[in-house]
């Protein structure tokens, strides 16, 4: 083996050697772009699958659900769950569309979450006032969470589903430092309620 | 007559009615306006714990206790929507104090962390260019003295024909 086939060893050598002390000092400078960053929204029943998630509801009977959120953003992230009521004719968010539902919310949960956390809160609801019409039913007052709502939302008989349908939506907002405002994060869970006697 | 009379009573009721409606507005303003200083000072606290976060801060603990001010801004903001007036402004003042304590010591955490990333910086790169230094010094020596075993051992193995030829 020549000389320069050793000295070209010996140069690999130190220069593999020099990038691996000045590694620590490498790993400050340079940022690894993180995965895919977004955030989730689910509801689970009362048992905590999806199994026991209610469907008929009835006046004056309280339904539990449980609400979460998750983070992936890669940091810590503001949150707001905005919950809705919706009759049947009253759209709410078409996924991917980026806008909210323009009906009001009933009440918000707001929360902060850090990279990874998963927060999640029971939700009892109860329809206080439902009335029947020949041909529709009407809410005007629900409680959630201990706390009495007032509202109209009338919903006409669904002769297709044979029920009156209403939807309880809940809207994940996100606070955008960078804007200082609080975004639609473009997520939704809904729960299909049919009003029963 | 009679027409003075309702005219009189008419604006006596009026003067009456008037204040309280007046009062309602001007409670309902205050604790809208105590929900909406609570949500900015929250958005103020969370912008500067996300600013520690990125310099490098652990920021769990100001995190859950920004979560605590979080529940009682939902408590106000979930009575208010529902009509119960009671504890909104307390609520929403107390979720108010809390967000400025965290955002004073989201700042002050920021800039410790930032000092100490600097030193940190500074310490990681001074121990890297010496340790660096020291191995290429390191290798030359090794090569140096490879290099001169080497040329010795080339040497040695020359034929003598060649040497007495030189």
């Amino acid at each position: 083996m020549l000389l320069r086939s050793y000295k070209t060893i010996f140069v690999t050598i130190g220069l593999i050697g020099v990038i691996l002390l000045a590694s620590p000092t490498i790993a400050l400078l340079i940022k690894v772009p993180s995965g895919q960053q977004f955030s989730g929204i689910y509801i689970l029943g009362s048992d905590h699958t999806l199994g026991n998630v209610p469907f008929n509801v009835k006046q004056g009977v309280s339904y539990i659900i449980y609400l979460g959120v998750n983070n992936n953003l890669g940091s810590a992230g503001y949150y707001s769950c905005n919950l809705k009521l919706l009759n049947e004719s009253e759209s709410f968010s078409a996924p991917n569309s980026g806008q909210p539902s323009s009906i009001p919310p009933l009440c918000e949960y707001k929360l902060f979450l850090d990279d990874g956390a998963t927060w999640e809160a029971p939700l009892v609801f109860k329809v206080n006032t439902l009335s029947f019409d020949n041909n529709s039913a009407d809410i005007s007052s629900v409680n959630i969470n201990g706390i009495d709502y007032q509202m109209n939302a009338t919903s006409t008989w669904d002769s297709n589903k044979t029920g009156f349908y209403y939807s309880l939506v809940v809207e994940l907002w996100l606070f955008n430092a960078t804007e200082g405002i609080s975004q639609y994060n473009d997520r939704f869970v809904s729960l299909f309620l049919n009003m029963t006697q | 007559m009679k027409k003075n009379k309702i005219i009189f009573v008419s604006i006596t009721i009026a003067m009456l009615i008037l204040p309280c409606l007046c009062l309602s507005f001007v409670k309902a303003t205050g604790e809208t306006e105590s929900i909406d200083l609570a949500n900015s000072s929250m958005e103020t606290a969370f912008t500067n714990v996300q600013a520690a976060q990125q310099v490098g801060a652990n920021v769990t603990q100001l995190l859950a206790r920004l979560n605590n001010g979080a529940v009682l801004l939902t408590q106000a903001i979930n009575s208010y929507n529902g009509g119960n007036m009671a504890n909104v402004t307390i609520n929403a003042e107390n979720a108010r104090s809390i967000a400025d304590q965290v955002n004073n010591d989201a700042i002050n955490l920021k800039n410790n962390t930032i000092n100490q990333s600097k030193n940190n910086f500074l310490l990681t790169t001074l121990l890297s260019v010496i340790a660096a230094s020291i191995f290429v010094f390191l290798l030359v020596l090794v090569w140096r003295r490879f290099k001169r075993s080497y040329l010795n051992k080339k040497l040695a193995l020359r034929p003598e024909g060649a040497e007495n030829a030189s």
